[in-house]
């Protein structure tokens, strides 16, 4: 557990997404998935595990040097390989695969109870980066 | 895979690429960048080695399927993180995991420097001997 405990942003709040841990070019963040996060079938929605994705990633472009003043992704693909479950904590590890001046990517890992493996993610994102010093 | 690789496998030929290392769940597949890859700007197309991935992650999974069965690739992304020119290309590809009818894979590319060139992932779907068209 690290840092400020506010979270950044009004989804992050609104989800329930917390900030576990950051390393250098990675962010680990976590998500307990409410009954309100569920789809047509019982299970969670594909998009609260997306969301959850994107934010890990985004998360984890503010680890790398130099720093990121800006970051928007304009692409995010998500694998979903296990139904996760109500009740469940999903934890997404982000880490970053590429960082460029103008484009950032990054790919994740969402893991359920045990670590199983509920979803893959790559994201692209659109930065703008602070001078090199 | 499978039967004499000039004949079920005729676009390594064309485009002169060879399985370099392969063991259970992994699998790298290799070309020799020329000109004969390039596109108009110079660079490596990305089509080549798109190709060149997708195959390293299909014959990944192939390595931890049942005898008999194969797969052939549902869906596919890629990253192209910086041009190549020459020199050998390797898409090294893994399993990500195996589900009863679904495969899905991943695959970094390198160039000779070891420069990370593009990522891929894939979804496959497994097709048995007698289910495709061979």
């Amino acid at each position: 557990m690290s840092e400020t405990k506010a979270a950044p942003s009004r989804a992050w709040a609104w989800l329930g997404i917390e900030l576990v841990e950051t390393a250098d070019g990675s962010a680990t963040v976590q998500m307990v998935a409410t009954e309100d996060m569920a789809n047509a079938s019982g299970f969670v929605h594909g998009g609260m595990i997306g969301a959850l994705a994107d934010s890990a990633m985004g998360r984890s472009l503010r680890t790398v040097k130099p720093g990121v003043v800006r970051a928007m992704s304009f692409d995010l693909k998500v694998t979903f390989v296990n139904a996760a479950k109500i009740g469940e904590t999903l934890r997404a590890k982000g880490e970053v695969v590429h960082a460029g001046r103008r484009t950032m990517v990054a790919h994740c890992r969402v893991e359920g109870r045990g670590g199983r493996l509920i979803a893959t993610a790559s994201g692209t994102f659109a930065v703008t980066r602070e001078k090199e010093s | 895979m499978g039967g004499g690789l000039d004949d079920k496998n005729g676009w390594m030929k064309t485009l002169g690429a060879r399985i370099a290392e392969a063991e259970p769940g992994r699998v790298v597949v290799e070309i020799d960048a020329g000109p004969q890859h390039r596109q108009g700007a110079g660079v490596v197309q990305g089509g080549v080695i798109t190709q060149i991935a997708d195959a390293a992650m299909g014959m990944s999974l192939a390595t931890m399927q049942e005898d008999r069965v194969w797969n052939t690739t549902i869906e596919l992304k890629i990253n192209f993180l910086r041009p190549a020119i020459e020199g050998r290309l390797r898409a090294v590809g893994r399993v990500v995991e195996i589900k009863q009818s679904l495969l899905f894979g991943e695959a970094d590319v390198f160039d000779e420097q070891g420069r990370l060139i593009a990522t891929a992932s894939s979804t496959c779907m497994a097709v048995a001997e007698g289910e495709g068209r061979v």
